[in-house]
């Protein structure tokens, strides 16, 4: 009470107007909490999008008479090459769990050899210093992991060469195609 | 500040109110360096550079369909994966991009099915880790939600949901929305991808005196004050006004089987023919609520530790709003640290 009595005219102004802007939020939010507001709001949405809608369809009824390009042609397009990097995302990670297999099968066969060749050794260690043989395999994980990322990299550039020797070949079978044998036969 | 001195600096503070709106949209966010480990369609796995990684797993941050995640890089010094970075952590970002007409075909079986279980996968074979952390952030928060209850033995160790709608029965989206005064599916027909500032407006209407007026007020009254926090209003405000569209197969999905049907917490939902069992999730789990979300309240997303079956569940409540719990001048300080030491303690080998 004290400290009001001792603001000054221009602190209690601020004061009083931080209360009703702080008192106008709680009055808004509850405005836009009502069924009301949401009618109002659904309303409002419908006639934008049925706006957009019709203004949109016209744009491309134009184009089309004029025989250009039209907005729904650009993304009939953009569709189509999605639709191809969705096959060629599922392709790349086919080749890269063959890849992966055949990598694990690898090492798989070089570790067995060496743990052979380990065990031999280890058993002629033993036999003359009869120390426990260690189990580590430490460094294998991180190694394996290193070459599969190494080759990952390899193997993205490996399928867009193969894609483009794939475009490559794509063209010079359409050179070759019968249709074209035969134009150039006429 | 007497009303003489108030005279005097308004016309300065006026030019520099005018001059921080107008070059909001230059302002440098999202500045770590970053490297695009993996690209599909529209989506962009980003994997942040470090030189002091430290724990075993790496984290995988996800944003929602409806803003761009530079909000966990907004702006250096304030910067949650600066912050994360700086803890050892490696740390992935997926990055939905901006969708547009050509893809209205994306619902939400393709954003939890294929792209975010893709990023996943590169995720795993960059860093060379069999398991990792995902963090998602509102409605990234669900996807991640939905993807840890399709694969509960799959590679995901912990789970971090920032204030994430769950169960939104009695949230004002639902008023909105869920009732039969909003007609989705013409909504969705008319537009291949929901404009983002028609969200945008819709978001900001839900605080409209706050979001419409109060910001720039308490903007121009810190330059009138002498104070000058042009670089965070800035930053904040660019992040919030870059919303790309949202697919319209998404957005019908999202807005149907959350809002209408509740499908996600009364187990109907279904992905692919995959039922989305919540309490299939048996992840280390770590819930965030801000106690003034006004997008995604606190009782939005607590039915969700009583579904889960992981025996490692933990709630934290904090004081703060949707976006400013963790992208507020406090959260270096006060939630960034809680984040990394619950992770810390579990991305081990």
């Amino acid at each position: 009470m004290a400290e009001q009595e001792r603001a000054t005219p221009e602190a209690q102004v601020a004061r009083l107007y931080e209360e009703f802007e702080s008192q106008a939020a709680r009055a808004g939010e509850r405005l836009v909490g009502t069924g009301g507001f949401a009618a109002v709001l659904g309303q409002m949405a419908e006639n934008a999008a049925a706006l957009t809608r019709l203004s949109a369809d016209a744009m491309d009824l134009l184009l089309r008479n004029l025989r250009l390009a039209s907005r729904r042609d650009v993304v009939r397009l953009a569709r189509q090459l999605a639709r191809t990097e969705d096959k060629l995302e599922r392709v790349l990670q086919e080749l890269e769990e063959v890849h992966d297999q055949l990598r694990q099968a690898d090492f798989d066969g070089g570790q067995a050899n060496t743990r052979s060749r380990r065990t031999s050794t280890g058993a002629a260690r033993r036999a003359t210093s009869g120390a426990a043989p260690r189990a580590s395999t430490d460094g294998a994980p991180r190694t394996t992991t290193g070459s599969r990322r190494a080759t990952t990299g390899a193997r993205r550039a490996t399928s867009q060469t193969r894609a483009a020797a794939t475009r490559d070949g794509a063209d010079s079978r359409r050179q070759d195609s019968p249709a074209r044998r035969q134009r150039s036969s006429r | 500040m007497n009303p003489v001195e108030t005279l005097v600096r308004l016309p300065r503070a006026t030019l520099e109110f005018t001059n921080v709106v107008l070059t909001t949209p230059d302002a440098p966010i999202a500045q770590t360096p970053r490297d695009v480990v993996w690209t599909h369609r529209k989506t962009t796995l980003y994997r942040y550079r470090s030189s002091q990684r430290e724990h075993a797993l790496p984290v995988l941050l996800v944003f929602a369909l409806i803003n761009r995640p530079a909000i966990f890089d907004l702006r250096p010094g304030n910067s949650f994966v600066e912050f994360l970075l700086e803890e050892g952590f490696d740390v992935f970002l997926v990055d939905w991009g901006v969708p547009d007409e050509e893809d209205a075909d994306m619902g939400l079986a393709e954003f939890v099915c294929d792209e975010l279980h893709w990023a996943v996968r590169e995720t795993l074979r960059s860093a060379g880790s069999e398991e990792l952390s995902l963090i998602g952030w509102c409605i990234g928060g669900t996807l991640c939600a939905m993807y840890c209850a399709l694969h509960p033995e799959g590679p995901v160790r912990n789970a971090v949901l920032l204030t994430t709608p769950i169960d939104p029965r009695n949230s004002l989206y639902t008023t909105w929305v869920g009732g039969e005064d909003f007609d989705v599916d013409l909504i969705a027909d008319s537009y291949p991808a929901i404009p983002g500032a028609g969200i945008d407006f819709a978001n900001k209407l839900m605080k409209p005196v706050t979001n419409f007026f109060t910001t720039y007020r308490r903007l121009f009254q810190s330059l009138l004050e002498g104070r000058d926090p042009r670089r965070s209003y800035q930053a904040m405000a660019k992040w919030v006004a870059d919303n790309p569209p949202f697919p319209s197969r998404a957005y019908r999905e999202w807005i149907t089987w959350m809002y209408r049907e509740n499908r996600l917490v009364s187990g109907r939902l279904r992905l692919r023919g995959q039922r989305v069992d919540l309490r299939r999730i048996d992840q280390n789990l770590l819930v965030v609520t801000a106690g003034a979300d006004h997008i995604a309240p606190p009782p939005t997303t607590v039915p969700l530790l009583e579904l889960v079956s992981s025996g490692d569940v933990t709630h934290l409540d904090r004081p703060g709003g949707h976006i400013g719990l963790m992208a507020g001048s406090g959260a270096k300080h006060e939630i960034w640290p809680e984040l990394s030491r619950w992770l810390a303690e579990r991305s081990d080998r």
